[in-house]
């Protein structure tokens, strides 16, 4: 059994073991493949969230940019606008203002910030004329206006001027950083303000004029606004307020991003006036070539942006694909765009992709090494749990079996008859306390036996002394047939056959005297050793009342003494029932007494055939004192025939419990006188047809016969 | 043979079912032995006694002079094949047989 449930336990783990290892290669398998899906719908994702980002966020950076750019070139409008009216003002009104002079820079030296008045190449060549010079010192006035505007552009590189047709310009100048402002010679010689393109742009648009970025004389890219002023006569100069492209540099480095990036604001004409870049076609000093150089892509898009519009494309630039982001300045026709580089902002999503699958394989691999350790582990539990369960197994089977084994070697040994095996077990469970129940059985058994053996020695004992008894009883009855062989009046047979081994039946048969001889058959109440003894007080009383008969007529007083007799000391409440008669062997005379006993039958030789005696009935022997006992008498023919016998006869029962009855004596009795048997014969045929009758249902009662034949005087006597 | 006991105070009425023979007669003894202290009235039923042995005889007459000394006793619906037993054994002037 022990095996079984190892076999059990084994195939369970064997099987657990065959899961786990499916499981660890399926999971490894799925790793494998999802690893991979994973990295690249992941990676594909992170491009696409990407590329959506900076999209947007170009696009975003494109607008802000463009309105920052914007409202800054505005402010610089409204300003030159503003000096365009005062200017205005100014010269035609000349009775609102004195005479200013304002300092040259031929002559001294310009501090930044201050506002001074330089004179042409040409007036410096041809002279001043007096209304030139009127109008000179008219104009000094305008410091009022140039002096705090050039304050407010202090922080860049910038100049405020005005610039007259008449080929002067009153201007202030900021250097931060330079006290003074550095003049060169070109600018000192030979400055002309009508051959400046802001002049001429203004003078030519007669309107506020955003200038394309040029190079200013100070050496710096500048972003010039101008505006023409009028005097009575109509065009007199422009305005212009030239701001370092540097300020503005900040709000276009802003809008790069990444190292990829940059920003341009391209003119109406598709030209870039201001780029990040300085090189390539996207740069300030190519980009005035733009329109011969481009690339398909990148022309859609700037002709795009020329049109005003805002959004992104991707371009090809130089080879590389650009997230393209653009918005129009609408004020002045420009547009302001923005670029990455493709590969860059991907870059992260390609890095994402690597980084993912490198992360997966990695975890694929922690994964199945760990798999791995499990199964190793797994394997290495369940080959110590085998080694435990064989060694706990065959430890179990040491424990059980080994006890089971005595045990059924000591039960065998108990089974051949030795009882005095004892079952030594000391294992300390259910088997040792079956042991001791064994144990404890064979003591039983021993003591059983004992006890049966003395039992039955006693019963032995009881029986030997019972057929003693019995053999005592029966030498007590007259067993010598013929009794009298000598005397031929009557013949006497008589039987006994006790139920038990000793009976409560008794006969007898003796002569008084010469003339007289009595018969009894009797039967005591129950049986065995009491009805025996019994037997034996009332035959001996009996005997000894009837032997002191000096009468045979005295013959119900005797029967009434063996009564009282057999009364006395009657604690037993014992009774005999009997059948007495003495008979007179001349006359034939028959005197009788029936105590309670069954009627004897007679057989007339002249009727030839048995009938039952009419008997009186008296109370039974033993019974009571004192009771009247009435005598009856008959003459008994010779060749006549009586036949006692005591209940066993009529009451024996067949096996269906069916008593043979007083009807079936007489037909079994008569059956005998038709045979023509003598008495013994005829008892034994009675006997047999009882015997027929009972089967083998158990004698239940002594039975007792007796026949007596009166064949009166004989010749022979 | 069955013994069947009907006790009310002093009176006790005892049903005897089946053969009163030699072995069943000590059943019926040790009930007269030991059921008839302070009985006054015993009533013996015989309805269903189909045989009455020697022995049982003997118990019935121990019955009747126990009974003599400490009240009555009778017998009832006693069949012909016991009432012969009675008479051929004296037993019909001893007992007090009610028809």
């Amino acid at each position: 059994m022990f095996r079984l449930m190892i076999l059990g336990s084994m195939f369970t783990f064997v099987t657990m073991l065959v899961l786990f290892a499916y499981g660890f290669f399926m999971v490894s398998h799925v790793l494998g493949d999802q690893s991979e899906e994973l990295s690249s719908s992941s990676s594909d994702y992170i491009e696409s969230v990407t590329a959506n980002q900076i999209t947007s966020r170009l696009v975003d950076v494109a607008r802000t940019r463009a309105n920052t750019i914007e409202i800054e070139l505005l402010y610089v409008a409204k300003d030159t606008e503003y000096l365009a009216n005062g200017v205005h003002n100014i010269i035609v009104n000349p009775q609102n203002y004195k005479p200013r002079i304002l300092p040259d820079p031929r002559l001294q030296p310009i501090k930044t910030g201050e506002v001074y008045l330089h004179r042409g190449a040409k007036l410096q060549a041809g002279g001043l004329s007096p209304a030139v010079e009127n109008e000179i010192r008219l104009m000094g006035n305008v410091e009022e206006y140039i002096g705090p505007m050039a304050k407010n552009y202090s922080q860049y590189e910038s100049t405020v001027f005005v610039g007259s047709k008449n080929g002067y310009i009153i201007a202030a100048d900021n250097t931060p950083g330079q006290k003074n402002v550095p003049m060169t010679e070109e600018f000192l010689k030979s400055y002309e303000p009508a051959e400046r393109n802001w002049y001429k742009n203004a003078h030519n648009n007669e309107k506020i004029t955003f200038n394309d970025i040029y190079i200013g004389s100070e050496g710096f890219p500048s972003f010039t606004c101008s505006a023409p002023y009028t005097d009575e006569n109509g065009f007199a100069g422009v305005v212009a307020i030239a701001c370092a492209v540097h300020s503005l540099s900040d709000i276009m480095d802003s809008a790069v991003l990444g190292k990829t990036g940059l920003s341009f604001v391209m003119n109406n004409k598709g030209e870039i006036m201001l780029s990040t870049r300085h090189d390539g076609v996207l740069s300030a000093e190519q980009g005035k070539e733009l329109s011969k150089n481009r690339s398909e892509g990148l022309s859609k898009a700037l002709k795009t942006m020329n049109e005003g519009h805002s959004g992104w494309q991707i371009v090809e630039l130089e080879g590389e694909e650009y997230y393209l982001a653009y918005a129009p300045l609408l004020k002045m026709n420009w547009s302001f765009g923005t670029l990455i580089a493709k590969k860059e902002v991907i870059t992260p999503a390609v890095e994402a992709r690597g980084n993912m699958e490198n992360e997966m394989n990695r975890f694929r691999a922690i994964v199945q090494n760990r798999l791995i350790c499990l199964l190793a582990t797994s394997i290495l539990i369940v080959g110590i749990m085998l080694c435990v369960m064989f060694t706990l197994s065959s430890w179990l089977s040491r424990r059980f079996v080994k006890p089971i084994n005595t045990l059924t070697e000591g039960v065998q040994e108990i089974a051949n008859g030795n009882l005095t095996k004892k079952l030594s077990i000391s294992s300390g469970d259910e088997l040792e306390a079956l042991a001791d129940c064994f144990n404890n059985m064979t003591d039983e058994l021993q003591k059983y036996m004992a006890n049966l053996t003395k039992v039955t020695m006693e019963k032995e004992h009881i029986a030997t002394e019972l057929s003693v008894a019995t053999n005592i009883q029966e030498s007590m009855l007259p067993h010598i047939f013929p009794p009298f062989p000598d005397n031929s009046y009557f013949d006497i047979y008589a039987t006994m056959q006790a139920a038990k081994e000793v009976g409560g039946d008794f006969y007898d048969f003796y002569m008084l005297d010469e003339q007289h001889v009595v018969i009894t058959v009797a039967d005591v109440s129950g049986k065995g050793v009491p009805a025996a003894l019994f037997m034996v007080i009332a035959k001996t009383i009996l005997k000894n009342s009837s032997m002191n008969m000096n009468s045979m007529d005295k013959l119900p007083e005797v029967i009434a003494s063996t009564n009282n007799q057999l009364c006395q000391n009657n604690e037993a409440m014992m009774f005999v029932t009997s059948f007495s008669g003495v008979l007179d062997l001349l006359t034939g005379r028959f005197v009788f007494v029936n105590a309670g006993h069954n009627p004897p039958l007679i057989y007339r030789a002249k009727e030839k055939r048995y009938e039952y005696l009419d008997v009186k009935r008296n109370f039974i022997m033993g019974g009571m004192e004192d009771v009247k006992y009435k005598g009856q008498e008959l003459v008994l023919e010779p060749g006549d025939q009586l036949f006692l016998y005591t209940d066993g006869v009529t009451e024996a029962l067949n096996e269906a419990k069916e008593l043979f009855g007083e009807e079936r004596l007489l037909a079994a009795i008569n059956s005998s006188v038709e045979k023509n048997l003598d008495l013994k014969a005829g008892i034994i045929e009675i006997k047999r047809q009882l015997n027929n009758y009972v089967g083998n249902a158990e004698q239940s009662d002594d039975i007792t016969m007796l026949a007596l034949l009166y064949n009166g005087e004989t010749e022979n006597h | 043979m069955e013994i069947k006991k009907e006790q009310n105070g002093e009176n006790l009425k005892i049903s005897l079912i089946g053969r009163l023979d030699a072995v069943t007669a000590t059943n019926l003894d040790k009930v007269v032995q030991n059921d008839l202290t302070g009985i006054k009235d015993l009533v013996m039923d015989f309805k269903e006694l189909v045989y009455v042995a020697s022995a049982g005889l003997r118990v019935l007459l121990m019955a009747q002079k126990k009974m003599n000394k400490q009240g009555s006793m009778k017998i009832i619906n006693v069949s012909d094949d016991v009432k012969d037993v009675f008479d051929m054994t004296g037993f019909l002037d001893f007992l007090n047989i009610e028809e």
